[in-house]
């Protein structure tokens, strides 16, 4: 298959998002997933998964994303709600994570309660799992060993 | 880890700065007028029904000459960015000049701390302190996921920025700045020239801040950055000591030919003095230069900065500053 975003090489990696509840995936190749091209600006990000984003304003202060890329600053802090994706993706850049360290403790606690009806889970969803989260987290060589575990498990499902 | 490290021999003041906003305003490159006054009013009163109201005044940016904004930039109490905000904006000071809170800058609230030498810990403290008195009554921003919001991505999450000025004579003179950069940006940190152009900073004056403000606590931002602090402090010392056995005479010749500039010129124009100083400061570490107190040598200096010179002597041509200059300087040295 190829790359649904250069359309030139192979897809290896598998992205996914999750916008308002809604998962969208894209098979991408290694080259795009490596970072830079797939977030080289705010507006390929938009193009991609945050289009809902890029119509709206600020309720509170009237930013748009447009604005938002341009300047590369927030209206207020309801901007932050506003445009979620853009305001993660431009977190990560500066500081390699979007997650304040106080909350961080407490997902990693949320995500222990979690684990443990997850147990009934089969291999294979723990690893899609495992893939979105690295995908999210911008792993992108550890999603495509992932994906690779992936493949050779359905792969041995449809023997 | 030692929580109070001093090292004032080559750290000359280190500052914090927290960042808060306020819930549901827009921030004051969007907010109106009425917004801005009501928050400055907030927190002034904030501060009125507190213990440490005496200790401070209010700057009304709005009602201060160019001169005096200059002086209060030079002293790094507030931000040419605060002078230029669209809405009203004002600086809270205290009289120590240890604690000056910035409100409608860039966020609404800049509360920043001072202290001499390196003491990341002790002004943090301080910053906690206000923050919390101003937490009576103001509600502040803060996200599950995020953290503290602040205008710029940048500050969000702790809102955090440490710094310190570090005086690098013998890592400046040896060209191993660039070196530097790579290895505080490796560490989240930026080191950056204070005064001057380009890769040889006037004074051989440097900031080290941490540049990675979310995803670490605040306790772990203070230690990562004073150990960072003092990694830079020790390396000085190596590449100092090497300096002074590669080339003992030329080194010892350039700190007493500076000491004898600045104890004898008629007119010191405000780049030199930096440099003189530096020189100075850097034969006395060595114990080369004996019974001089950079510490007072570095405040002089810096009172004697073109504005903050200048609110003193209204109107004085250029030549009188810096005869002026060489006098402030000179009185610390005798
Ligand atoms: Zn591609
Ligand atoms: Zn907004």
């Amino acid at each position: 298959m190829l790359c649904e975003k250069c359309g030139k090489r192979n897809a290896t990696v598998l992205y996914t998002q999750i916008i308002n509840g809604k998962k969208s995936s894209l098979n991408i190749c290694s080259q795009c997933a490596s970072g830079e091209s797939l977030f080289d600006n705010f507006g390929s990000l938009l193009s991609f998964g945050g289009r809902n984003e890029s119509g709206s304003s600020c309720p509170v202060c009237g930013m748009t994303a447009a604005e938002l890329a341009r300047k590369g600053r927030m209206g207020c802090g309801s901007c932050y709600d506003t445009f979620r994706i853009q305001a993660k993706s431009m977190l990560r850049k500066i500081h390699g994570t979007s997650v304040h360290a106080a909350a961080e403790e407490k997902i990693k606690a949320e995500e222990i309660k979690k684990e443990e009806p997850l147990k009934e889970k089969s291999e294979l969803d723990i690893l899609k799992e495992k893939l979105s989260r690295a995908i999210a987290d911008e792993k992108y060589e550890e999603a495509a060993v992932i994906r690779d575990q992936i493949k050779s498990k359905e792969g041995s499902h449809h023997e | 880890m030692n929580k109070n490290i001093n090292e004032t021999d080559i750290a000359v003041t280190t500052r914090i700065r927290l960042a808060r906003n306020i819930k549901k305003t827009p921030y004051p490159r969007k907010m109106t007028p009425i917004q801005a006054t009501e928050l400055i009013e907030k927190v002034r009163s904030a501060f009125d029904n507190s213990p440490i109201k005496d200790t401070l005044k209010t700057y009304e940016i709005s009602k201060l000459s160019e001169l005096e904004k200059k002086a209060l930039i030079e002293k790094h109490l507030i931000s040419s960015e605060l002078c230029a905000s669209k809405v009203p904006s004002v600086a809270i000071i205290s009289n120590d000049e240890k604690i000056s809170v910035m409100v409608n800058e860039e966020d609404h609230l800049r509360i920043q701390v001072f202290a001499d030498g390196l003491d990341a810990q002790s002004a943090y403290d301080t910053a906690k302190k206000i923050e919390k008195l101003l937490s009576e009554n103001l509600d502040f921003d803060y996200d599950d996921k995020f953290g503290y919001l602040t205008s710029c991505p940048t500050n969000a999450g702790t809102g955090l920025r440490a710094s310190v000025m570090l005086h690098l004579p013998a890592v400046s003179a040896a060209q191993q700045v660039n070196p530097l950069l790579k290895w505080a940006a490796n560490l989240g940190m930026t080191v950056r020239g204070l005064y001057g152009e380009g890769s040889r900073a006037s004074g051989a004056l440097y900031q080290l801040s941490n540049q990675i403000t979310m995803g670490v606590c605040e306790e772990d931002i203070i230690n990562r950055f004073t150990a960072a602090a003092c990694s830079l402090i020790s390396e000085e010392r190596r590449i100092s000591a090497q300096l002074f056995e590669n080339n003992p005479y030329e080194i010892k010749d350039k700190c007493l030919r500076s000491l004898g500039l600045l104890k004898n010129a008629y007119m010191i124009p405000s780049s030199e003095a930096m440099n003189l100083v530096s020189n100075v400061c850097m034969g006395a570490n060595a114990g080369i230069i004996k019974n001089i107190d950079c510490q007072s040598l570095r405040k002089a200096m810096f009172s004697a900065m073109p504005a903050t010179l200048s609110t003193h002597m209204e109107k004085a041509p250029p030549q009188e500053r810096d005869i002026k200059r060489a006098q402030i300087l000179q009185e610390v040295l005798q």
